[in-house]
């Protein structure tokens, strides 16, 4: 069956079917739309709308994407020191999370540019992430500690 | 004519008299003028000498001579000698695998630099105190250990560490407790540490205490002495260093017989040099220098340990040992950092 034969069947359906005046127009603009592919098969108008389908979705997020993904959901976890670590945890998990992702990563959470050594493993990258924000969580802490009390270096 | 002979006279005169005046101010400047004169009168040389720990004699409690787990203070006047990156390498070091130990880290230093570097090892930002409690001396014992929960940071090993923090008002406490033991002819502070690390408590959660030890002497430096079974001294084979680590040892002396005889000296340590592979000739000269100093001040470790100075195991600048201060342990992050501290660590073992 092509889909010129089935538009016939389903154009005669609808005029046949008592449907109200606003599903049936739908129905129509529907059925004149498939008019393109008239020359096809159904089913190989069936495999043309699953391999487009798909295909869509496997589009693969760019680099920025993934970056700004983490560096967000990285920064609403910076105060809790369990949510940041599972969030880290699911970094180190993540196949997207290249050296280079993780570096823009860094990048963009610490606003400083830096060179991506050959040296650079995930682990030290990630490493990095967690070393840069126990320091400035802690420094954040420490002030709130000692906020308004003398604090005497030696 | 006269006139003109007066004035090149008086002219040449003034020159000569700069001149002369310049060679003096030169030569001095060449010489150095400036020196320091040692106090030569006995009272004031006593004075110096003398620490403020021996204005009252101890009054030694009796559970000082019984046995518990070894128990090390890492300490030097000098700072920046590598004291807290020792403790927590060797810390490590004990509670990894083939050791496998219950390590108890105390940070007695109120820089806290030691609770940042392990409690970052796990990720935790927090800068609260609970070392104070041990020197307090409040805290029923059994609350004490809890501020201390046990903390392991590889699945493969099954020792673990516990902490004891130290944050800056550590001082303000260290301070009071002093000014009290001053002031107050009852008072005695000195072993307040010891009574919890004796407890059968704590002897059940730890198999070795480490204690990082202020770049000076104070309530917790005294406190942590009485309470040690071992000394380790690090210090950076230059000549910035070395005449800390000896006077450090001579201060000890000092209180050592009455105030806690049983410390005995581990080791000194060589730390922070030069290159990774070996020791400069320079550093092997100043340290044989210090051998020789030690020999005398430490006769019994001498006769026990056969060198004082553990130059074997000495700890090398490296750049991951350095990058990891204050956020993390090199030992469990660095290859290359585990084995200089499996050297370290085994020396340090077999002296205990």
């Amino acid at each position: 069956m092509t889909i010129f034969e089935l538009r016939q069947q389903l154009l005669k359906l609808v005029s046949e079917a008592d449907l109200p005046a606003e599903e049936a127009r739908v129905l129509k603009e529907f059925v004149t739309g498939l008019q393109l592919h008239d020359d096809m098969s159904v089913s190989a108008f069936l495999k043309l709308l699953s391999r487009s389908g798909p295909k869509l979705e496997r589009t693969p997020p760019t680099t920025s994407d993934v970056v700004a993904e983490y560096v967000s959901s990285l920064e609403s976890a910076f105060r809790s020191d369990d949510a940041f670590r599972s969030e880290l945890k699911r970094l180190q998990a993540d196949r997207r999370a290249t050296r280079e992702v993780l570096n823009q990563i860094y990048e963009t959470m610490t606003q400083r540019s830096r060179r991506l050594t050959a040296k650079a493993t995930k682990a030290k990258l990630i490493q990095d992430i967690a070393d840069f924000r126990l320091e400035r969580v802690r420094s954040e802490k420490a002030a709130e500690m000692f906020k308004g009390k003398p604090v005497y270096a030696e | 004519m006269a006139e003109l002979l007066g004035f090149i006279t008086a002219v040449i005169g003034l020159v000569a008299a700069i001149v002369g005046l310049w060679a003096v101010i030169d030569g001095r400047r060449k010489r150095g003028v400036v020196t320091i004169t040692p106090p030569d009168d006995q009272e004031t040389r006593a004075y110096i000498e003398r620490t403020i720990w021996e204005r009252k004699a101890p009054k030694r409690p009796q559970l000082y001579n019984s046995s518990r787990p070894p128990i090390v203070s890492i300490a030097n006047m000098k700072g920046g000698v590598g004291k807290t990156t020792l403790t927590a390498n060797l810390g490590a070091y004990f509670a990894s695998t083939p050791q496998n130990q219950k390590s108890l880290l105390i940070d007695f230093d109120y820089q806290g630099s030691l609770s940042q570097t392990v409690l970052g090892q796990a990720g935790i930002t927090d800068v609260s105190m609970s070392a104070h409690h041990l020197l307090l001396g409040k805290k029923p014992i059994e609350d004490a250990l809890n501020y201390a929960p046990p903390m392991r940071f590889r699945d493969r090993d099954s020792g673990f560490i516990r902490l004891f923090r130290a944050t800056y008002p550590f001082s303000t406490i260290e301070n009071e407790l002093f000014v009290d033991w001053l002031t107050n002819d009852e008072s005695e502070v000195r072993y307040n540490l010891l009574r919890y690390l004796d407890s059968a408590e704590f002897k059940q959660a730890y198999d070795i205490a480490l204690i990082d030890c202020p770049p000076r002497i104070t309530t917790a430096t005294i406190n942590a002495l009485s309470a040690s079974s071992g000394l380790v001294i690090p210090t950076q084979p230059d000549g910035l260093s070395i005449p800390g680590a000896e006077y450090f040892s001579r201060q000890i002396m000092r209180m050592r017989e009455e105030t806690f005889h049983k410390l005995k000296l581990l080791g000194v340590v060589p730390s922070i040099t030069l290159q990774a592979s070996s020791l400069k000739p320079v550093e092997v000269q100043e340290l044989a220098e210090l051998e020789t100093k030690m020999n005398e001040i430490w006769p019994a470790a001498a006769r026990s340990a056969g060198n004082i100075i553990i130059q074997e195991a000495f700890v090398p600048r490296t750049q991951p040992i350095r990058d990891a201060a204050g956020k993390g342990i090199a030992y469990l992050r660095d290859s290359k950092s585990k084995q200089i501290f499996d050297r370290l660590g085994g020396a340090v073992r077999q002296r205990i």
